[in-house]
């Protein structure tokens, strides 16, 4: 009974939904309107870029090119795609991935992000807006770099201490990317030193409103510019197993945006749309009044060359030669894995940030070793610097930057397997520079530290079990195996898989099977399925695993013991997904019990939120969804063991009323038997 | 009444039995030490023989001496032996009549009769001729023995109340017979109150600062106790008593008591005897006070069969029988033996106590250099049978640090010291005035010593050891331990009993330290297990429920006690041993915690009889030595010495 109380109380505990800063093109009216109209181009390209209503489409009817953009005036955009010859999207820093404030610190600040130059790239500009550090003094300056280039010198006197900064994207041919920098030379007075250790010198950076407005052009291009471009939404127009790998390989591969890919409902302004209907071997992109058409003969052949095309969109390792062998099998670099040479200059905290999926690394690594070359300028012998790595906020080495060479060295760093998480991880190797405060008067020295990018990961073997949900999506990679088990759940399993090649690239072969019969489970790495009640039914139940569905309900187990901890019979629908052992495969299980409608309820998991699912099994519904981690963390505590705190709890007015009743009784005797005041005369 | 009487101090001098230069020796021997006019000019100065002048006396006065020519060196004399009416008898105080050697038994129509072993001394004759205002006196002359025990007889009522109120009179509330004072019951069980309606309120902070407050009194006492075993090791007035015991001439040396409570001790009578034999002290100037009990037949027996031997003849050993009556205790007979006691100074020996051949000379020595205030010399206690096992090397262990580093540290600050339980050298005339022993207190040496210093007296240490046997065996040393713990708890409790006049009167400085060693003793015995206990469980359990007991504040406190607290208690017992440089006991030191398990155990049973049987005194048996016999224990003893 308590152990049912017990779990019906975990059962209905909701976590709050986490859904935000995503929305999904649903096919509602957009009202556009004509910003103006311009006979020249040239014109209207540059014209367009000085405005901020992005999206924007230039439209050339009648000689004349009219920008239009979204309005909130109701007009209809009725828009015709043949008559576009631009697009102006706007890229803000938070849909690449940076979602709080970015302060950049030190008397020296600095920050870069790259800009990837698509075919399809006519110009654009790139927004900052910043705020200066208040301590700074007027003749501060920051400068703007493209390519180490200064685009931009601003003098803090003139800019002020908030601001926005505009840097024109501009003549970039041949370039497959560029840098764009941000580096300040913050002057304060004599407190500087102070200023650096408290943290008081920075520029920050709002992620919201910073980012890239890009006009594109709109011509007929071929299947690379299709997917390469700077748009965020694809759509697919007919769902079927065929499609699905669509929803994978399209964000995963688009990886400097996520791109979003959805099921074609409505038209009503241009998109990208992907028909994946066999028609032999054919495939082609054509430009149709409402977007492009991508029809394809065979969506594998698609598939392969979105894969194959990751290597080389992956912005910061284009100079990596995609058929370059790995030296080693349990070997990765930092250029594979996407991380050019860094160098920084400055004063205070320089910090290197190496973001690394486990998944890279084919699993879960047992003994993760990261062999860092690097060097730093000499240092002052009254200067102190440090060198620190951290593993996911962890500090897990120091070193006092004098003791060692100043020439390029290699240090090794063993990382913890405690400290490492199924997924992405991130490894900081922060540099902290503290000039003596006599050589520190008004301006200051600076230190200059470079990280070289042959520094590489070495790991002996990989774990690929693993227990919770997030851990399996963060962690699934190599050749996976997708059951989609009938029409009723092929919606659930796209969104799903488009979740997934948002927060995870490494899959490389995926394939998707409508039968469960047909899945042979020994030829691949990982294992999602997506099944009707029946099915699941059938592979869950005589099958060691949190939740076993029937007919009328759902049966919860301890997978420790075996034990059935309780059953739910409901007449309400609710859909789960659980992690299980199938024929010795970690596999994610979605299903549901009673109506597969609830599994719409998926889409309460984004990319972000799906980090939260630190269980096992997760239920849902189309409002609300809960988290449990039965068996391995959560034991049932049978409050049988009576202690100390118990019986003092219980009993305390008692245990004080006996403790009283001695201390008096005592005191009686004591006064009676104990206290004399007149001496009995003795006698024989 | 007759004018015609001649007193007895003309008589000396009349009959010239004495010339007027011995007669003020004589008198003014008299006047220090209670011996009679007889024994003064026939065994002190031996200016005639006893024979001639009790035939002059005879002669004299016409009077016949009686005497009791008896093989028994106790005397017993019938009930009837003398018809006494008591009444007249009570008129005079028992003090008085020791001091005559006087008392009267009979007045019947103006006619006085007057028991003495002086007849007609001028003293007693002006006291009783104001008291009686006689016609007539008529007198009863007994020598020495026979008027102790009429003196008994007759005044047994008196000698008792004296022996358990007081030699002189003494405030009730002064004494261990109440344990507590009413006021003491009622703010002790006030407190234990509080405790538990702290618990109820908040048992985790009541329990937190309960244990701060023990460990602030732990700290406190181990600093204490640190800071006197310093200094005690620098005192050096030893050297200077030394140096007068040169200068003692033996013709000048003064009457020395020596008392020697017995009881159920058979086994050593005889090593008693003669290990006191062996002092190096004129044996006519000092008188050995045997005091033993009445219903302890067999040592009766056994120290009259003793003293029949001629070679002890020329001792003077006087066994006294204290009568049967509660409480049963070893101060209840020095008192008692006081009482009878004339020397000018007075020393207690336990019966297998081997003191020092020198020690009563350097006791008068340091009496002499000393100014009058003070009135105790302690002599150290050491253990000849040290080597028998691991309780007699830790006893030597202890009683080495506390004689040689901790009392001669209480001694240089004048702060209360507790004395030991023999080889205490008094000034008898101010014993009297302080009234003796507390018989209701187990440990009335320390009572005394806390006495003495709160009536502005001073008690010294003398370089000089007296070997006792050390209890070799675990259940006597509880005993013996239990009763020391438990008279230092009714000491505590008597001189608590108004704490703010023990400060007005021992200052507080006194106040503190007879709190940190008479109180802090016994709690510090008491609390040790508990705390172990709770050390030892948190070690092996690791449990968390002790972790909120210990915050930094309490739980920094606990680590100095059990670190260095250890480390000290340790470090303090090599201190003696590279001073007498007693090297093979060097491990034992080490041993230490386990000895303080012995004496955990002794405090709770202390603790118990406190409340059962408050004046039980729990007889430590002697006589366990192996080395039984005296020359062996002698052996043990010079081999000490060399070492």
């Amino acid at each position: 009974m308590k152990q049912s109380l017990y779990l019906k109380t975990l059962i209905f505990l909701t976590v709050p939904l986490l859904i935000s800063g995503f929305s999904f093109a649903n096919g509602e009216e957009l009202k556009c309107e004509t910003i103006f109209k311009t006979k020249e181009l040239k014109q209207a390209f540059s014209k367009s870029l000085n405005t901020e209503s992005f999206p924007l489409w230039i439209d050339r009817r009648n000689n004349r090119y009219e920008v239009i953009t979204l309005s909130t005036d109701g007009k209809n955009c009725n828009l015709d795609m043949k008559s576009i010859v631009a697009e102006g999207k706007y890229i803000p820093l938070s849909k690449l991935g940076y979602y709080d404030d970015i302060y950049i610190e030190g008397s020296n600040p600095y920050f870069q992000i790259y800009f990837p130059v698509y075919k399809t790239f006519i110009s654009g500009k790139a927004v900052f807006n910043i705020e200066i550090s208040p301590i700074a003094k007027e003749d501060s300056i920051i400068s703007v770099k493209i390519n180490n280039k200064i685009v931009k010198l601003l003098k803090l006197k003139e800019f002020g201490y908030i601001g926005k900064i505009e840097i024109p994207l501009q003549d970039f041919k041949n370039r497959k990317f560029v840098k764009i920098s941000i580096e300040g030379d913050i002057k304060v007075g004599r407190t500087i030193c102070d200023d650096i250790n408290a943290k008081n010198i920075y520029i920050k950076i709002n992620p919201y409103n910073s980012g890239f407005y890009v006009l594109k052009d709109t011509k007929e291009r071929d299947i690379k510019t299709f997917f390469f471009d700077y748009s965020k939404s694809f759509y697919i127009d007919k769902l079927d197993i065929k499609s699905l790998k669509f929803f994978y390989y399209i964000p995963s591969a688009t990886n400097w945006i996520k791109a979003d890919v959805d099921i074609l409902k409505d038209i009503n302004i241009p998109k990208k749309i992907i028909n994946s209907e066999d028609k032999g071997s054919f495939t082609q992109v054509e430009k149709l009044s409402k977007g492009f058409l991508l029809t394809t003969g065979n969506p594998d052949i698609v598939s392969n060359f979105i894969l194959k095309s990751t290597l080389v969109s992956e912005i910061n390792n284009s100079d990596v030669n995609q058929n370059q062998e790995r030296l080693s099998k349990n070997v990765i670099t930092l250029k594979e894995l996407g991380i050019s040479n860094l160098t920084l200059s400055g004063v205070g905290v320089l910090s290197f940030y190496i973001p690394f999926n486990t998944a890279r690394l084919g699993g879960l690594p047992d003994k993760l070793q990261f062999n860092m070359f690097i060097s730093n300028s000499a240092i002052d012998e009254h200067d102190r610097a440090f060198l620190e790595v951290f593993v996911n906020d962890s500090l897990v080495k120091s070193y006092q930057l004098k003791d060692i060479s100043t020439e390029r060295k290699g240090l090794i760093i063993d990382i913890p397997k405690s400290l490492l998480g199924a997924g992405l991880n991130n490894i900081l190797v922060k540099v902290s520079y503290y000039p003596s405060s006599d050589r520190c008067i008004g301006a200051t020295p600076n230190i200059t530290v470079s990280l070289d990018n042959n520094s590489y990961f070495k790991w002996s073997e990989t774990i690929k079990n693993v227990s919770k949900v997030r851990d399996f999506l963060n962690m699934v990679n190599g050749k996976v195996a997708v059951v989609v088990d009938g029409k009723p759940v092929l919606n659930s399993a796209s969104y799903l898989l488009e979740i997934l090649g948002k927060i995870n690239p490494n899959i490389s072969k995926l394939d998707i099977y409508s039968k469960l019969s047909e899945l042979s489970p020994s030829q691949y790495d990982y294992i999602i399925m997506f099944l009707n009640n029946k099915t699941a039914q059938k592979v869950l139940n005589n099958r060691n695993v949190p939740l076993r569905v029937d007919n009328k309900g759902f049966s919860i187990f301890n997978i420790q013991t075996g034990k059935q901890l309780f059953r739910l019979g409901s007449n309400e629908s609710i859909g789960f997904m659980e992690v299980i052992d199938y024929e010795g495969k970690t596999t994610l299980v979605v299903s549901y019990i009673n109506s597969p409608d609830m599994l719409k309820g998926i889409k309460l998991f984004n990319p972000v939120n799906i980090n939260s699912l630190l269980g096992n099994l997760v239920l849902f519904n189309s409002n609300d969804y809960s988290i449990y981690n039965i068996g391995d963390y959560i034991n049932i505590e049978y409050v049988s063991e009576k202690g100390l705190f118990y019986y003092w709890n219980n009993y305390k007015v008692v245990i004080i009323s006996i403790l009283a009743g001695i201390v008096i009784l005592f005191e009686i005797f004591v006064i009676r038997k104990l206290v004399k005041t007149k001496r009995k005369k003795q006698g024989r | 009444m007759d004018n015609q009487i001649i007193y007895f101090e003309d008589f000396l001098l009349v009959e010239d039995i004495l010339d007027v230069e011995q007669f003020d020796k004589v008198s003014e021997y008299r006047k220090e030490n209670r011996l009679n006019y007889i024994e003064i000019i026939t065994k002190i100065f031996k200016y005639t023989s006893y024979e001639r002048l009790i035939e002059e006396i005879s002669k004299f006065y016409k009077l016949k001496i009686i005497s009791f020519s008896s093989n028994s060196p106790i005397l017993r004399i019938p009930d009837n032996f003398l018809d006494v009416d008591s009444e007249v008898a009570n008129k005079v105080d028992i003090n008085d009549v020791m001091n005559m050697e006087t008392f009267p038994i009979k007045f019947k129509d103006g006619e006085l009769t007057l028991v003495s072993t002086v007849p007609y001394l001028m003293e007693a004759l002006l006291i009783y001729k104001e008291i009686f205002r006689p016609k007539k006196i008529k007198y009863v002359w007994t020598d020495k023995r026979v008027f102790d025990e009429l003196v008994k007889k007759v005044y047994d009522e008196q000698i008792r109340e004296k022996t358990l109120e007081g030699i002189s009179p003494r405030p009730e509330e002064e004494t261990a017979y109440s344990v507590f004072s009413r006021t003491q019951a009622l703010v002790f069980g006030l407190m234990l109150l509080t405790v538990v309606y702290g618990l109820y309120l908040n048992a985790l902070k009541t329990l937190v600062i309960t244990n701060l407050f023990i460990q602030i009194l732990y700290v406190s006492f181990i600093g204490y106790k640190l800071f006197l075993s310093f200094f005690g090791e620098l005192d050096t007035s030893g050297e200077n008593v030394k140096n007068e015991l040169k200068n003692l001439n033996n013709g000048e040396l003064p009457f020395y008591t020596i008392l020697v409570p017995v009881y159920k001790e058979k086994e050593v009578i005889q090593q008693l005897l003669r290990g006191l034999s062996k002092l190096d002290y004129p044996k006519d100037r000092m008188e050995i006070l045997i005091l033993l009990e009445e219903d302890d037949k067999e040592t009766i027996e056994s120290v009259e069969k003793t003293l029949k031997n001629p070679a002890l003849k020329e001792y003077n050993f006087i066994p006294i029988v204290v009568p049967n009556y509660q409480p049963k205790t070893k101060p209840k007979a020095c008192n008692y033996g006081l009482i009878f006691s004339r020397g000018k100074y007075l020393v207690i020996y336990d019966a297998e106590d081997i003191p020092e051949p020198n020690q009563l000379k350097l006791s008068v020595s340091a009496f002499k250099i000393f100014p009058e205030k003070y009135i105790c010399f302690q002599a150290h206690l050491n253990y000849y049978n040290t080597s028998q096992n691991f309780l007699t090397k830790m006893f030597t262990l202890e009683y080495s640090y506390w004689f040689d580093y901790m009392l001669p540290g209480l001694s240089k600050f004048n702060l209360p010291i507790p004395l030991g339980g023999t080889s205490n050298h008094f000034r008898t005339e101010k014993l009297f005035e302080l009234g003796g022993w507390d018989p209701y207190n187990t440990t009335e040496d320390a009572d005394l010593g806390m006495r003495a210093y709160l009536n502005g007296y001073k008690i010294g240490v003398i370089d000089s050891t007296t070997y006792e046997e050390a209890n070799s065996k675990i259940g006597n040393w509880i005993r013996q331990r239990s009763r020391w713990i438990k008279g230092y708890m009714q000491t505590w409790l008597v001189y608590m009993r108004e704490p703010t006049k023990l400060i007005k009167n021992s200052g507080f400085k006194g106040f503190l330290s007879f709190n940190m060693l008479v109180g802090g003793t016994s709690f510090i015995f008491l609390v040790n297990p508990i705390l172990w206990l709770i050390f030892i469980y948190w070690l092996i359990t690791r449990t968390e429920l002790i972790r909120p007991l210990f915050p930094p504040e309490v739980y920094y406190i606990a680590l100095i006690n059990l670190t260095l607290g250890n480390f000290l208690a340790i470090y303090l017992n090599l201190l003696p041993i590279f001073k007498r440089r007693l090297y093979t006991l060097l491990p034992y030191a080490f041993l230490n915690p386990v000895y303080w398990i012995l004496h955990s155990i002794a405090a709770y049973k202390a603790l118990w009889q406190l409340f059962t049987k408050p004046y039980y005194w729990e007889k430590t048996q002697h006589g366990l030595s192996k080395a039984n016999n005296l020359e062996e224990n002698l052996k043990l003893e010079e081999n000490l010495q060399k070492a």
